[in-house]
């Protein structure tokens, strides 16, 4: 989790990731951000994110991401 | 059927009577008969078409599923060769899903852009030489095949991905592609979103209603007094742009844009108000554009479902597949980080609006104009540390209303370049008028005169200029956060009253616009 | 408020409008369908559709009627008013523009079974074997619900609930509207003709400005498809024979003159086949490819012939001796002569020489004779003499305009070289100098008197202005009792010396005063040329003829006023068109040139001039 959060704050300067449940929703997030992230996320956990990874309810919040990354992680 | 015609508004008052005079079960049945009819109305031909792509992706979506079933039982009996079995079974599915997907595509070559490519195929044989010329097909365009292949591709890979249950019912799955109202210039909608409101029988909402009626009023009202009546008037400075000066071509491109935001939300207003009549709620397409500030959120905000589409169905899968990964490995070792980082979502954006600019049309002047807007977008997001560099320095931020302003000032001139390539019928004559406007602009020709000279008189300036006037007003409170329907609803009844009576009295005129009318021109001298 | 009552406050907004339209659209009716309650404006109805504008209008006067016209927009070129000459019956016209025979069988159809019909006219074209039963597309071309049979409350709800633009351009039209003809009322209601008063002011003459004036008018599309409907056309034309002999009305049916350029447009076999399938149906009059077809003085276009046209048809078929016409020109075609009709027609295209029905008369313009001339309208009586000498020497016959007339109107014979001398003003000077010279040399010449200066032999009118001696009614019955100088009119007193009046209107010319209304300014020259007729009539026994404009000054407006009084002649100063008379174009005859003579006008140019 505190991985997780450094890579999101130093990959999106300027958002607080933090206690936020609509990042996508809320277009705080946009299309760029992800695919940055997604490529960092890859990197960084050794896991592939594929497209259909990519809706909303998987990146709305920190939470979320996490739960992705470590369901990835696990296959 | 044309959309703003009398008869069209006798076809919607008959069908939603006879949606909410049925028993909800039976609803959706009236909502695929007025379907059928409204589509067999334009041409029986291009119904068989549409009958076929739906059949190809109904089938297809069928063995998606069977092949996604048999996978997880197969799971379930070998819990050992996990990774074999999905691996499998993923490939599989590609197959089945690409293979729908070519055929969806190939139909939309064929109408859309065969003729195109075999002329322009012609042409470059004959520049070596060869007299072979293809002559064109002549196919008739289904009525809305940009937007039901689109659909249905979207709704094939959602099953693919498994984010939706296939329709088992053929009848219920060709009501989706089908749907009236998206067949004349979208909404490109989602299954997911759409298909639960077409089949479960809507209740009778009087306020939904009169919600729905208010935007195909507003919609008509926008088409009618501001993009048909600047139509004309872009043709002609399009048309014979060697006569006008490089300032008017510039104001004729800027008048294109305003026409085609008032067509083109108009008519999206009007069809999903017409869907709202039965109470089905299509995907939004417009968020007053140009009130962007950057081209990425233009695009977010211009023509919507096509961008959702294009983001979940194309950019993702584009910036997160293994050939961008390699190439974004690669790029960080040679040229670092940064580079790496953004190869990925650079590349997929030129790619995503070059397809953006074919979807429009076949022409190089398209792809065009696909490039201008992929690249700005990439060059936005390459330079991007640079330009928050200068605002910081220049202690600009997002609260500097002047600095919003000319940031949306900024998006719209680049719009405006931009359809110079989207509005020319071809590609070198968009670059004939962008050299004319650089070269020739003709500073002395700024006069009344030339305002007076492509059409437009007086009186028509006035109108279409009280029209757009209303619409950047009401735009601007929407922009603001007024709202302005919650206000309309609720201000006094004699209000609303002389509003409604003016607005019926405004569409009325607009029906008699469209409908018979020839000004006596028997001249005397033909006697 | 409540979405269901917004809704039905939709509802209420949506019959309230609709209502509205209705009411503007009944009320201004711009196709006449209701009556025209308000402006009872025909002209302009019958202009937006005549299908529906004029079968509503007779509705209510078909009392006034007997008889019809039927056919197309080049029907409208037989008047009413000419039949009535040689027929006796109350005519009609009731061609409608754009027509095919589909509609004619409506039309005859209706009136024969509702109203009381004499006789029945039929004019057919080429036209009417080349298009059937166009659909109609709107409010403008569609037929009066009452032919068609199709249901009427249905067909005046679509009138009421039509597009209000039409009444608004009805409104808007009303504020424009003037006395004569514009595109928007081009009808003349109580004959259903067109209105050509302007129209048939146009001059007609010089082939070259003719053509000039009318850029396209004779040029016609080449038509591949020859004439498809030949078939459909003659039934039609049978089923209204039918009709009309079960009604007791007589059928007239007449093909009226086609010219050259749509006559060649056609195959020998098409037309012959189109005449022989109308012979074996009726018995008709064909004008369609005669003399005056090789002439586009005798149509206004290539699909349209003249009123005057129309005139010599109807003389050919009554056979009226005082109407010119051309040898061969019409003819009585039935199902036996059709073949060797036929065969001699197209034989050889029955093409005269322009010189066997036109003349150019170039028009000499003199003033006033004196010893010691000083201005441009003076001249030596020698001069004049050498003049009228040289003229005579060269050939040249003097003509007088009642000989023009008759050339034109009747076809009589104009003497070779012919040439008009005519004076302005009527000095004395012309009774005094210029009678002896031109009795010497038996020269005719015409005087222009103006009506309020005759006798006044010092002062203008009641002033104490000198003026140039003027002669008096006596000397003009001496003129004209010579046979040789004829007095005709320069106005009673249009041609007035601004300095020398008293009062606040000075009329110089037939133009209207600034300022001045069309009714008004219409009633002062209408007097004006009353007054001069009835003083010609008492003083010479008999009225005007020819009328030269003061100063030259005149318009198309001023043109009609005239020509409408009986008029035939008008002279003017132009000088930009030669003078060519043609037998049958009245038209010939309007705002003549006339080329001024002055002191300085050598013998040698005064032969030029008239070369």
């Amino acid at each position: 989790m505190e991985e997780l959060l450094n890579i999101l704050t130093e990959n999106c300067p300027g958002i607080d990731f933090e206690g936020q449940e609509h990042l996508i929703d809320d277009g705080i997030l946009d299309s760029l951000n992800i695919v940055m992230l997604v490529g960092e996320l890859n990197e960084a956990f050794d896991i592939s994110i594929g497209a259909e990874d990519l809706v909303p309810e998987n990146f709305n919040s920190l939470e979320a991401i996490y739960a992705l990354v470590q369901r990835l992680a696990d296959e | 059927m044309s959309i703003n015609s009398a008869g069209f508004l006798l076809f919607l008052a008959l069908a939603a009577a006879a949606y909410y005079l049925l028993p909800k079960p039976r609803r959706w049945l009236v909502l695929l008969g007025a379907s059928a009819f409204f589509y067999l109305s334009y041409s029986p031909a291009a119904a068989v078409y549409l009958l076929l792509t739906v059949a190809v992706t109904y089938a297809a979506a069928h063995i998606l599923d069977t092949l996604r079933r048999q996978e997880r039982a197969a799971l379930e009996e070998h819990r050992d060769d996990r990774s074999l079995i999905k691996k499998r079974g993923k490939r599989r599915r590609r197959i089945v899903l690409g293979a729908a997907l070519v055929v969806n595509f190939a139909t939309l070559a064929l109408f859309k852009y065969l003729d195109a490519w075999l002329g322009t195929a012609s042409r470059l044989l004959g520049l070596f030489g060869v007299e072979q010329s293809f002559g064109p097909l002549g196919l008739l365009l289904p009525l809305g095949i940009s937007f039901y292949i689109f659909q249905t591709s979207g709704y094939l890979i959602d099953v693919y991905r498994g984010r939706v249950k296939p329709e088992g019912n053929f009848l219920r799955y060709t009501l989706f592609t089908c749907w009236f109202p998206q067949m004349i210039q979208g909404p490109i909608n989602r299954f997911d979103k759409l298909q639960p409101q077409l089949l479960r029988g809507n209740d009778f909402d009087p306020e939904k209603i009169r919600a729905a009626i208010q935007l195909m009023i507003w919609g008509v009202l926008k088409k009618a007094f501001i993009a048909d009546p600047l139509a004309p008037a872009v043709a002609e400075l399009f048309d014979n742009f060697t006569q006008y000066s490089g300032a008017s071509l510039l104001l004729g491109s800027a008048l294109y844009c305003v026409q085609l935001y008032a067509d083109f939300s108009g008519g999206t207003d009007l069809v999903r108000g017409a869907s709202a009549l039965f109470g089905v709620e299509m995907a939004e397409n417009f968020n007053r554009p140009y009130f962007a500030r950057s081209m990425d959120e233009f695009w977010r905000r211009w023509h919507m479902s096509l961008g959702e589409w294009m983001k979940d169905y194309l950019f993702y899968p584009l910036a997160l597949s293994g050939p961008m990964n390699r190439l974004g490995k690669r790029l960080r070792t040679r040229f670092g980080p940064r580079a790496g980082k953004l190869a990925a979502p650079c590349l997929s954006t030129v790619v995503v609006f070059l397809m953006v600019g074919l979807w429009q049309g076949p022409g190089f002047s398209n792809i065009a104009y696909g490039l201008w807007n992929g690249g700005l977008m990439s060059l936005a997001m390459i330079f991007s540390p640079f330009f928050t560099r200068i605002n910081e320095r220049l202690g600009l931020d997002e609260k500097n209303l002047p600095f919003r302003v000319f940031q949306s000032l900024r998006v719209c001139s680049l719009v405006v370049i931009g359809r110079y390539f989207s509005r020319a019928t071809s590609f070198m004559q968009a670059l004939r008028m962008l050299k004319r406007t650089v070269l020739h602009f003709g500073w002395s020709s700024l006069g009344a005169e030339t305002f007076l000279s492509f059409g437009l008189a007086g009186t028509d300036w006035l109108r279409i200029g009280v029209a757009a006037g209303v619409l950047l007003a009401v735009e601007l409170l929407l922009e603001k956060g007024v709202p302005l329907r919650k206000r309309l609803d609720d201000s006094p009844e004699w209000v609303q009253f002389s509003l409604l009576f003016a607005a019926v009295l405004l569409l009325t005129a607009c029906v008699y616009l469209n409908t018979d009318y020839t000004a006596i021109m028997y001249v005397y001298e033909n006697v | 408020m409540s979405g269901k009552k917004w809704l039905l406050m939709l509802a209420g907004s949506v019959l309230l409008a609709l209502a509205l339209c209705a009411g503007v659209n009944v009320l201004a009716d711009p196709f006449g369908v209701f009556g025209d309650p308000i402006f009872n404006w025909y002209s302009y109805n019958e202009t937006n559709n005549p299908r529906v504008a004029k079968l509503a209008w007779l509705e209510e006067h078909h009392g006034e009627y007997d008889s019809y016209i039927i056919g197309s927009s080049s029907a409208a070129s037989l008047e009413a008013r000419t039949m009535e000459k040689y027929v006796d019956g109350r005519f009609y016209n009731l061609f409608v523009y754009g027509s095919d025979t589909r509609d004619y069988r409506d039309l005859a159809a209706y009136v024969l079974e509702h109203y009381e019909v004499k006789h029945l006219v039929l004019n057919l074209g080429i036209n009417e074997a080349n298009v059937y039963a166009d659909e109609p597309e709107g409010m403008t071309d569609r037929m009066h619900a009452l032919a068609t049979g199709e249901n009427l409350p249905l067909f005046y709800l679509g009138y009421a609930l039509g597009n209000p633009q039409y009444a608004v351009d009805k409104l808007a039209a009303l504020g424009q509207d003037t006395e004569l003809p514009q595109v928007f009322d081009v009808f003349d209601v109580s004959s259903g003709c067109y209105d050509k008063r302007l129209r048939n002011v146009e001059k007609v003459g010089d082939p070259a400005i003719y053509d000039a004036e009318n850029p396209g008018a004779f040029y016609m599309e080449p038509d591949p498809d020859g004439l498809p409907y030949i078939e459909e056309c003659v039934q039609t034309v049978a089923e209204i024979r039918d009709l009309c002999r079960e009604r007791g009305a007589q059928l007239l049916v007449i093909c009226s003159p086609v010219s050259e350029a749509q006559w060649d447009l056609y195959s020998e076999e098409t037309l012959r086949a189109y005449k022989t399938a109308l012979a074996r149906e009726v018995d008709y009059w064909d004008f369609s490819c005669t003399p005056v077809t090789y002439d586009t003085r005798y149509f206004y276009d290539a699909t349209h012939f003249r009123t005057t046209t129309g005139d010599m048809v109807l003389a050919e078929i009554f056979d009226d001796e005082t109407v010119y016409r051309p040898s061969q020109f019409g003819t009585h075609v039935t199902e036996e002569n059709c073949q060797a009709w036929l065969d001699e027609l197209f034989a050889y295209p029955p093409r005269l020489p322009e010189s066997a029905y036109t003349v150019e008369v170039p028009i000499l313009m003199y003033h006033h004779l004196t010893e010691k001339p000083a201005q441009d309208t003076e001249l030596s009586p020698s001069l004049f003499a050498s003049h009228m000498e040289a003229l005579a020497r060269a050939g040249y016959a003097a003509v007088s305009f009642q000989e023009m007339i008759a050339y034109v109107q009747r076809g009589e014979p104009l003497p070779a070289n012919p040439v008009c001398i005519t004076m302005d003003d009527g000095y004395l000077s012309n009774y005094e100098l210029a009678l002896p010279i031109l009795e010497k040399q038996g020269m005719k010449a015409t005087v222009f008197a103006i009506g309020s200066s005759v006798g006044h032999t010092a002062y203008y009118k009641d002033t104490d202005h000198p003026i140039t001696p003027h002669f008096s009614w006596d000397q003009a019955r001496a003129m004209t009792a010579s046979g040789l100088l004829d007095v005709q009119s320069h106005t009673y007193d249009l041609h007035q010396w601004a300095p020398y009046e008293t009062g606040e209107e000075v009329r110089t010319s037939v133009l209207p005063l600034e300022g001045e209304s069309e009714t008004a300014w219409a009633a002062a020259v209408e007097e004006d040329l009353a007054y001069y007729d009835r003083l010609r009539r008492q003083e010479l026994g008999d009225g005007f003829c020819a009328l030269a404009y003061p100063g030259g000054y005149y318009d198309p407006a001023s043109e009609v006023l005239i020509h409408q009084a009986g008029i035939p002649v008008t002279v003017t100063t132009r000088t930009d068109s030669r003078n060519v008379l043609v037998k049958g174009v009245p038209q010939s005859l309007y705002a003549l040139s006339r080329w001024n003579v002055t002191e300085r006008t050598s013998v040698e140019e005064l032969l030029q001039i008239v070369e």
